[in-house]
């Protein structure tokens, strides 16, 4: 029998031990199954698995067919818009994605009678257009009077972020050029 | 590195040897249906935190039980009140406990927050002073008049010959 109050505290905090302890708890690590990170992860995968194949199949299926055309003005080299063509055909760019452009150019209507290749070869220059940015991207060379090129760009990884376009513009003033997106894709 | 003291299967002994202290202390803030989450929560918690534990500046059970208390603060979205000042109800009379444990368990319930957590830490946790004074914020100093307060009210409120030792 204790006989302080000394010995009561020790003897009451002594049973409240062993009750607490006699009690069944789980084991020292929760069923993988119960445990957060798993539930997350599972979750996590699903919605990958689900949203993951949409996602490149909408953004780096290749576009392809005529995107639209641009001809020539008057001193004015012509600027082809491919967002401002199909809209809802181009998706966002992303910095460091490679693209290939397809196209082809040509001189247009009565100027091609006077248009010399030799002395003024068509050129066209791919350009990147953004709300705040713009770059040239690449100048293709080596088109003569009409021919189609093949070239590949990519949109600078420092590029400012925000909707933009890409522009194919002749810069012979009486030409046309066509072109398309060949291929796309973080490369 | 503050971790590089203790290797990864010493703090995994370490860990598993205060699961016990862990979950009495866990019933004394959340109660027994809520204890097992509470020390699950605060064992993952204190793996990720694992290389952040300094074997220098205290050893590992003070330093488990500060993170314990921070996720029973997180499941009570910060308002709950100071640690201990509040007991879940019944959680120092378990059915287990002699007739006279649980009168005693009573009155201590019915003690002032500090002295009661000071009663509680000591006795029912067998947690020494200077882990106590870590966990309540004050010196050593404190926590034994605290006890010793604590002790004086408990003999008074169970009158009889304990009253003669106040």
């Amino acid at each position: 029998m204790p006989t302080s109050v000394e010995d009561l505290l020790r003897d009451a905090g002594a049973q409240w031990r062993a009750s607490i302890d006699a009690m069944p708890q789980r084991s020292a690590a929760a069923p993988w199954w119960r445990r957060r990170w798993v539930i997350f992860a599972a979750t996590a995968a699903c919605l990958a698995a689900l949203i993951v194949p949409i996602y490149r199949s909408a953004e780096l299926a290749p576009i392809r067919g005529q995107l639209g055309s641009g001809a020539g003005a008057d001193c004015a080299a012509p600027q082809l818009s491919i967002a401002g063509v199909a809209p809802h055909a181009v998706p966002t760019l992303h910095p460091g994605e490679e693209i290939t452009v397809k196209g082809y150019a040509y001189v247009s209507g009565c100027h091609e009678y006077q248009h010399d290749p030799a002395s003024t070869p068509i050129t066209v220059t791919i350009a990147l257009k953004g709300r705040d940015d713009q770059r040239d991207l690449k100048t293709v060379r080596s088109i003569g009077s009409a021919g189609r090129f093949t070239t590949k760009v990519r949109v600078p990884q420092d590029f400012a972020p925000g909707p933009a376009t890409l522009h194919a513009g002749p810069h012979w003033p009486h030409s046309t050029v066509q072109v398309t997106i060949a291929e796309r894709g973080a490369s | 590195m503050a971790g590089e003291n203790l290797t990864h299967a010493e703090f995994d002994r370490g860990l598993a040897a205060c699961r016990p202290a862990m979950y009495r202390f866990a019933c004394t803030l959340v109660g027994l249906d809520d204890a097992d989450d509470v020390v699950q929560e605060a064992s993952e918690r204190a793996w990720k935190k694992w290389a952040q534990f300094d074997p220098g500046r205290g050893s590992l059970r003070p330093w488990l039980f500060a993170i314990l208390a921070d996720r029973v603060r997180r499941r009570r979205r910060r308002r709950t009140p100071p640690i201990l000042t509040t007991l879940p109800p019944g959680i120092l009379t378990l059915p287990d406990m002699d007739p006279t444990a649980i009168d005693l368990s009573r009155t201590v319930e019915q003690l002032p927050p500090r002295q009661r957590s000071a009663i509680v830490l000591f006795y029912y946790l067998d947690l020494p002073i200077a882990e106590i004074a870590s966990i309540m914020d004050c010196a050593e100093g404190t926590v034994k008049s605290s006890l010793h307060d604590a002790r004086a009210a408990l003999a008074r409120s169970l009158g009889g010959a304990y009253a003669d030792q106040c």
